[in-house]
């Protein structure tokens, strides 16, 4: 049943078009319902003032039952984010993508709540396990059982 | 799922969350009173069950169809027609599209009627597609008879009402007709009625009547191509039940053909083609010389040799069974290295039974064991040869057995009486000692009694002694002849 996550994917890329993204966050390609591009920014005052990250959606057949697959793009001209929660690889361990995922919720709620996760760190740091987890990290971050502790961020 | 236009943005309120559509088949939940389509909901639970906005707990049970106004109100929603890529422009509300796609829309596709073709048309087109439907039967004026437009042409050349014109006579009458018209026209052309026979003449019909019949060569001579024609048609018969004869007997032929190489595999070594077996050896007729000749070197050659009886399978020799040569054939061919050797051994030996025997090599052996040897089943002679071989071998196996039974008791026998002459012997023998020993005693007794003539003792004379002397040396008559040689 492809065509529930196409539909659900084209109202929501219908619904960016008439009413823009929220402020900071752009939308850089969609030409295709497997993979989407979203450019972050945090505005006003964080650790974060004035960098700029992209953030990559990957679509599951079942979304929106389903949740995306969510990273941050890392090559030579990316980066991610040092974050506690993010990882070297552009992984990140948030609930939303995982367990709390819920149908109600879009790209859009995503890309605005990582945004929030960023604006709201205290100290730019790597996660603790960083190198263990990067050298032995699958493709696709839905893969990882993440444990969830933090719940301040 | 369906997708539908809507021609208006629906009210947020009215938009399922999962799917960002408006509700289909709106379902609220009990427990916290949220609402989404009903498949929607139902897929979300099957993933997790919990209530996709706020995330209580939640089953398909706590699922009710949502209150009715929300249902009127997304059911009103005004709709466009699917159809409009095919040109409808109807809208209307959500709930009245249905009907309209089924009966009302102009612009579905619609097979044609027409059992011929399978050409989907649109609704409106129906009526036109009709009128050029290449499937489309029309009715012919003349004859009645229902055809297609794309045979119309075709048609009306072979239109059985249509009138036509005699090319000969020039009547003019209906198609139908034809045949009849054909047969009594007297103008039309037709060859002689001996056109069978070879006659090459053609010409009007009344001219054949008229003046051809009295001239034609062929029509003198009809009487005798009548009884030709009778005469082969009688062979051609008789050909054809020749011919399923035949063939049937050709099946036979195969049957039996196959049948002779089932058998001919059956009997393995033993079928010979025929002329192939091996040329007779020279026929002894004595018994004894057939014993002796047992031992020839000659019938050793090979067991082949030894088949002269059973030339061909089913001849007239097959009938006896046991020939002197065919014993010959119970040496194995291993033994023709040995010949000379053997001529000389057998020379020596007597040859009965299975009293001298030689074995696989032929080494003789002198010694009270002996064995005969057995043949190979002898593959080089008939069926019958090969089991008569394997018979005699049993007879003499058996008369071997059997003398070596006999033999054996006389080796126990003998035994036997050697260790009884032994023993008798050597029974003799100690009857003497006994007697010597017993002469001595009496002596030593004697002395000793007549040295000590003590009465206190006991002992009287005449007395022969304390019987605990000789105890053991109880006089006894030996209990054979002192003839007996030791």
């Amino acid at each position: 049943m492809a065509s529930i996550s196409s539909r659900r994917l084209q109202k929501e890329l219908k619904e960016i078009k008439t009413e823009g993204c929220p402020v900071g966050i752009t939308l850089l390609e969609a030409e295709n319902f497997d993979k989407w591009l979203f450019s972050i920014e945090v505005m006003g005052e964080s650790q974060y003032q004035g960098e700029a990250y992209t953030l990559m959606f990957r679509f599951p057949p079942m979304y929106p039952i389903e949740s995306p697959a969510v990273q941050f793009v890392v090559d030579q001209t990316h980066q991610s984010p040092v974050h506690p929660h993010v990882y070297s690889n552009g992984h990140i361990c948030a609930s939303i993508l995982g367990t709390d995922w819920s149908p109600v919720l879009s790209v859009v709620s995503v890309c605005v709540t990582l945004q929030s996760m960023l604006a709201s760190c205290k100290k730019k740091e790597r996660p603790p396990d960083n190198d263990q987890y990067v050298s032995r990290a699958p493709d696709n971050p839905k893969k990882t059982r993440f444990h969830y502790d933090d719940d301040t961020v | 799922m369906s997708s539908y236009n809507y021609i208006d943005t629906p009210n947020s309120n009215l938009v399922c969350c999962i799917c960002h559509a408006p509700f289909i088949d709106p379902t609220s939940t009990r427990t916290c009173s949220h609402t989404f389509c009903h498949e929607c909901i139902d897929r979300a639970l099957e993933h997790v069950a919990q209530c996709p906005v706020d995330r209580s707990p939640l089953t398909l049970n706590d699922l009710i169809p949502a209150n009715p106004i929300v249902r009127h109100l997304v059911d009103e929603l005004v709709v466009k027609c699917p159809q409009g890529s095919e040109g409808c422009t109807h809208t209307c509300q959500r709930q009245l599209l249905a009907s309209h796609i089924k009966e009302s829309c102009q612009y579905v596709h619609v097979p044609c009627s027409e059992d011929g073709c399978d050409q989907l048309v649109l609704k409106k087109d129906v009526g036109k597609h009709a009128h050029d439907c290449a499937s489309r039967l029309t009715e012919c004026e003349g004859c009645g008879s229902k055809v297609k437009p794309t045979d119309a042409e075709a048609h009306q050349s072979d239109c059985p009402a249509k009138t036509v014109i005699c090319s000969f006579c020039s009547d003019g009458f209906p198609r139908s007709d034809l045949a009849t018209h054909n047969s009594t026209c007297p103008d039309i052309v037709i060859p002689c009625t001996h056109v069978d026979n070879g006659c090459p003449w053609t010409g009007p019909r009344y001219t054949l009547s008229d003046s051809h019949i009295s001239s034609c060569p062929y029509e003198s001579i009809k009487g005798f191509f009548a009884t030709n024609s009778s005469r082969m048609s009688t062979l051609t018969d008789e050909n054809k039940i020749l011919k399923c004869k035949v063939e049937a007997l050709e099946g036979i032929i195969q049957t039996m053909r196959r049948e002779m190489q089932s058998v001919q595999s059956a009997l393995g070594p033993w079928y010979r083609p025929e002329g192939s077996y091996p040329s007779l050896p020279r026929q002894t007729s004595s018994p004894e010389s057939a014993l002796q000749s047992r031992g020839r070197p000659t019938s050793l050659e090979s067991p082949l040799t030894t088949t002269g009886t059973y030339a061909q399978l089913g001849s007239p020799y097959a009938s006896t069974s046991t020939t002197p040569d065919a014993l010959a054939a119970y040496f194995p061919p291993e033994a023709n290295e040995n010949l000379p050797w053997l001529e000389r051994r057998l020379n020596h030996t007597s040859l009965y039974g299975g009293t001298s025997s030689m074995d696989v090599n032929g080494r003789l052996y002198n010694e009270s064991t002996s064995h005969t040897p057995v043949a190979p089943i002898n593959l080089s002679t008939t069926l019958e040869g090969s089991l008569a071989g394997l018979r005699e071998s049993i007879v003499t196996l058996s008369a071997s057995v059997d003398s070596l039974a006999r033999r054996h008791d006389i080796e126990l026998r003998n035994e036997t009486l050697r260790s009884n002459e032994e023993i008798s012997r050597l029974n003799y023998t100690m009857h003497g000692l006994r007697m010597q020993v017993h002469n001595i005693m009496m002596d030593r007794n004697a002395q000793v009694t007549g040295r000590i003539s003590d009465p206190s003792q006991g002992w009287s004379e005449g007395e022969t002694g304390p019987p605990m002397q000789y105890g053991f040396f109880t006089p006894r008559p030996p209990s054979f002849s002192p003839a007996t040689k030791l």
